[in-house]
């Protein structure tokens, strides 16, 4: 057949196959009578049955498996009714015989249980009990076993079989492992960190060979690694979440978080928000791992946790360096020095697969595994790069719009609960009322009254919701996607028109919005709102609440966020009067700090003292005088007066912090470390230097214990211990410290920080000392200027800069000039006083 | 060493010297990556935008072609060269299974009834890919609707999509070229 003829026939057959079959025309009369063409037609029509199924389908798995099959049915052992009654031994399941039960776990139960028929094999025979279509789980079964029975690799536990029990449950068949649970393997075999480290890598290279067949096993955990007695870990699972999970060709907009069969201790950020899963979020599972295998701890404390508080810790949350968690673990045996070293690459790695946006972390869990190699080898690894905050602070920021919108789903949804469920209890409490006692009669009716409005007020608040996100459907009007922006926007319009008469619930809502906006960045907007809600606050509950005076905080926690700091002031006061009258010491107490807070930020150093010392006595009456709050106040006390130069006060008060910190927490904890260093401070300005060198040494090597090296702590405690080395003479050792800690606040501050001027301002008389004299004056030149510009001319790391600018000029013999500086400074000092 | 790329290799190798089983375990990978790269594909907006074949598909293909590069200018080179390819790679597997059959390894599953095509009737895709040839040469267009509709997978309006033709048109085309190519495979 040529090219045209075949058009033609093509066309013949499209008259023969359209419209109504009582409409068409006899294939003879359509071929005007060709004899060819008619037979051409009859031949081809013939094959129009074979036709509707013939490559109807997909080639490639007729290609790679034969055809899924049901379950056969056989047996006849007694049956369970579901999942959760454990099926007797003996109990056939597809080709399966139980022997005995294995595991109980959230998707299902597990069992030991050997094939039936001819081949003798041990199998884990997993029943899933997960209330999800069989269907929808076997078809995916059947779409992926091909994969998952060809991931071949000694680490990983082998996927042999799938199919529906009698019950119509689907049911996994695998390779039957004997061993514990990874992390319960280390602690009882008593691992050391290089063995720990090596079966990690071990684990990390299966994971990575699954990927590489893009299979993303999306549920990684101890309980998925099972280490058998020859010291083999074995994944078990792998791809298993995948066929549980909801189909994502699904719009995924509208499944509810926590859909995804997931384990939320070691569930990456996009894993918890429904974002798409890639090989990625198995590598964050990885970081949680090595978290839990070298610190002995889980990241973050989520037992009992809510959804959103999880959302907030997940991704929002830092979680404590493994190194600082470390103290507790049983198997440092190689000495503290060894293990400090050790610490700090296992935090860079840990961090680095634990970031928090997918590409912050390894690329692969082969990268990661490479890194633990290279730290093994004693090589710099590749992880040191990032820092806990700036990873946090990245997710956050590109992600503010999908947790502000869930923080408000999730926000409103509870109001709306919380209010309903008011609602019937209290009508629920007036019948009883009114049935009891007729002489009750007329408070029943008020009650009832009561518990009316309540459900009323549900009522409002959650058809506002349904309504506000109705016009955020872009289907709903046909136009384009709207913005979270005119959301809310559109939110805090509806609020002031339709309820108005609601000011509880308008109180709430406004808040609960001035959040959102807060969140998004749009702080005027977030303040008006703030402002509103509280205005509506007062007008429903009076002026004496806790909740204003909680709102009264937020606000003014906002508006000194936003630089504005006598609103803030204003606030805080009215919320302390609150409190006051309401006699709550403790939250008094927290509200006095916030208010020394802003006062020291504005330069008022008296004032901020006073609060302290208020804030002090009313904690030492709530807790008595040992406390670590009491210790707390006396710390921040102490600092405050050695800021504003009154060093004995000082001295005496941080040494009863010292004194409460360590027996309540014992010599090594981060609050007795800082107030060490304070102290050493102190003493180092009250020119008792060997008293000092002491406590600041001390300060200096707990922290590098604590925190390893590279950590801005460890470098504020060297560049203090270095200023007291230089007023020792012994500048090697000054000039030693110092390189460390610019290096390492240069790395993580970049410029203009108080903490990178002070230590260089130290620098500078370093250069000084060792007779690079011009260098040095720059350094110190720059460095008192950035502190005057960053701490005001009144701080003690101000004071101390000049002091040594000034020291330095006059051994040059140009007191000239350091007197011109120094009275500069005095005036600006005043003038600083009277802000 | 990293083991699946090696693996992945080996594969390949085995692949090469003639080994059926080592295809059958890098086709459903094959299989997915041109699938993804499909996808991605028809989710990019517009001309211009050029994609970039996985490491894999790369490889393979260099295998099959022997070409040096693999490079597209639009999305219809691109869907033409994913069709051949899924379609190169079905009809080498069943090629090498028919060997090997031929071999007289008994122990191999039936090898004719793996490889039957879906539909009611009997067709196998050495047939059908020999049948294809046939339909290229009179109507290539249609023969390369067959090819993204079966290999590929892609739906009615994907291919309406990545032709530029109307889904009425698609659907007019892929069911008489079911018509042609039954007859071909049965007649011959």
């Amino acid at each position: 057949m040529n090219p045209d003829r075949w058009r033609g026939v093509k066309e013949i057959l499209g008259i023969l196959t359209s419209g109504p079959p009582e409409e068409r025309p006899s294939v003879a009369d359509a071929c005007g009578g060709d004899p060819t063409l008619i037979r051409d037609v009859e031949e081809l029509l013939a094959y129009g049955h074979e036709a509707e199924t013939f490559l109807e389908g997909n080639p490639w798995e007729s290609a790679s498996g034969e055809a899924p099959k049901g379950d056969d049915g056989a047996g006849v052992a007694p049956r369970a009714d579901g999942p959760n009654d454990t099926l007797p031994p003996g109990h056939r399941v597809g080709a399966y015989r139980i022997e005995r039960l294995l595991d109980r776990g959230g998707m299902g139960v597990v069992y030991l249980a050997r094939r039936a028929d001819d081949f003798d094999q041990r199998v884990a025979l997993k029943l899933v009990d997960f209330h999800l279509h069989t269907g929808d789980i076997l078809d995916r079964f059947y779409r992926e076993r091909q994969i998952l029975a060809d991931l071949e690799h000694p680490n990983i536990a082998r996927l042999l079989d799938g199919g529906s029990t009698d019950q119509a449950l689907p049911f996994f068949a695998m390779e039957f492992v004997e061993g514990q649970p990874i992390d319960r393997y280390c602690d009882d075999h008593g691992l050391s960190i290089e063995e720990r480290l090596g079966l990690f890598r071990q684990v990390c290279e299966a994971v990575h060979f699954a990927h590489q067949s893009l299979v993303v096993h999306r549920d990684i955990k101890p309980s998925n690694i099972l280490v058998t007695d020859e010291g083999v870990p074995k994944l078990l699972d792998f791809g298993i979440a995948k066929i549980l999970a909801p189909d994502p060709s699904l719009p995924s907009g509208t499944t509810m978080p926590g859909r995804r069969p997931m384990t939320p201790g070691y569930a990456s950020p996009e894993q918890l928000l429904d974002e798409p899963i890639t090989t990625a979020s198995d590598v964050y599972a990885l970081g949680v791992l090595l978290y839990r295998l070298m610190s002995g701890e889980a990241p973050y404390r989520l037992q009992g946790a809510s959804f959103l508080k999880m959302v907030e810790l997940i991704c929002h949350g830092e979680p404590p360096r493994p190194s600082t968690v470390v103290r507790r673990f049983p198997a440092v045996e190689d000495g503290p020095r060894r293990w400090r070293k050790l610490a700090g690459d296992i935090d860079g790695i840990v961090l680095k697969a634990m970031g928090k946006e997918p590409r912050q972390r390894y690329a692969s869990a082969l990268q990661l595994s490479e890194d633990v190699d290279r730290h093994l080898k004693g090589l710099p690894i590749a992880a040191r790069e990032g820092t806990w905050w700036y990873v946090a602070g990245k997710f956050a920021r590109r992600h503010t719009l999908a947790l502000a919108m869930l923080g408000v789903i999730v926000g409103f949804a509870v109001a709306a609960t919380v209010l309903w469920r008011q609602a019937v209890e209290e009508r629920g409490r007036a019948e009883l009322e009114r049935s009891r006692a007729e002489a009750a009669r007329s408070q029943a009716v008020d009650e009832r009254a009561e518990a009316d409005r309540s459900r009323l007020r549900a009522e409002r608040v959650s058809s506002f919701l349904e309504e506000l996100f109705e016009a955020a459907d872009p289907d709903a009007d046909g136009a384009a996607a709207v913005s979270a922006r005119e959301i809310l926007d559109r939110g805090r319009l509806k609020i002031s028109q339709d309820l108005a008469d609601q000011p509880e619930v308008r109180a709430e809502l406004s808040g609960t919005l001035g959040t959102v906006y807060n969140n998004l960045g749009l702080y005027a907007e977030a303040r008006e709102l703030k402002e509103e809600g509280l205005r509506w606050r007062k007008e429903a509950d009076g002026t004496d609440r806790p909740e204003l005076a909680i709102d009264l905080n937020n606000l003014a926690r906002l508006l000194y966020d936003l630089g504005d700091y006598s609103a803030s002031e204003q606030r805080l006061h009215e919320a302390l009067a609150i409190w006051r009258r309401l006699g709550d010491d403790g939250e008094t107490a927290t509200t006095l700090r916030n208010l020394a807070a802003v006062a020291i930020d504005r330069g008022r150093h008296a004032e901020a003292l006073e609060l302290h010392r208020e804030a002090l006595e009313l904690s030492r009456g709530l807790y008595g005088p040992d406390h670590p709050k009491v210790a707390e106040s006396l710390y921040n006390l102490g600092v405050l007066h050695f800021t504003s130069g009154s060093l004995d006060p000082a001295e005496r008060l941080l040494r009863q912090a010292l004194d409460i910190h360590v027996r309540a927490r014992g010599p090594e904890h981060t609050r007795v470390v800082s107030a060490l260093g304070s102290l050493g401070r102190v003493l180092h300005a009250r020119g008792r230097l060997d008293e000092a060198g002491d406590y600041l040494s001390r300060a200096l090597a707990q922290r590098r214990r604590l925190l390893g090296d590279g950590h801005p702590h460890v470098a504020r405690a060297e560049a203090s211990l270095a200023a007291l080395r230089l007023d020792e003479g012994d500048t090697d050792a000054a000039g030693e410290l110092l390189r460390r800690a610019l290096a390492t606040l240069r790395r993580v501050y970049g410029s203009d920080n108080w903490r990178l001027a002070d230590a260089e301002s130290v620098w500078g008389e370093y250069l000084n000392a060792v007779g690079r004299v011009d260098e040095g004056e720059r350094y110190l030149f720059s460095s008192y200027r950035d502190l005057t510009r960053i701490k005001g001319p009144n701080d003690v790391y101000t004071r101390s800069a000049l002091n040594r600018l000034v020291h330095a000029l006059e051994g040059a013999g140009r007191s000239a000039e350091a007197e011109e500086l120094q009275a500069a400074h005095r005036s600006a000092e005043e003038q600083g006083k009277g802000d | 060493m990293p083991p699946t790329k090696s693996e992945v290799t080996r594969l390949l190798d085995r692949w090469s010297a003639g080994d059926t089983d080592a295809l059958g375990r890098l086709m459903p990978l094959i299989v997915r990556d041109l699938r993804n790269m499909a996808g991605k594909q028809l989710a990019a907006e517009g001309p211009g935008h050029t994609l970039q074949p996985t490491a894999l598909v790369n490889e393979v293909y260099l295998r099959l072609a022997g070409r040096r590069t693999v490079q597209w200018d639009n999305r219809q080179q691109f869907f033409a060269f994913v069709a051949g390819m899924m379609r190169r790679v079905l009809v080498d597997h069943a090629r090498r299974q028919r060997a090997e059959k031929r071999g007289g390894d008994a122990v191999k599953m039936p090898l004719d009834e793996a490889f039957r095509l879906p539909g009611r009737g009997n067709v196998q895709v050495l047939d059908l890919d020999l049948a294809l040839r046939g339909l290229t040469e009179i109507d290539p267009r249609q023969a390369r609707i067959v090819e993204l509709r079966f290999f590929v997978g892609l739906s009615v309006e994907e291919v309406s999509a990545v032709e530029g033709i109307s889904r009425t048109t698609v659907k007019r085309e892929w069911h008489t070229a079911k018509l042609w190519l039954l007859r071909q495979i049965h007649g011959s």
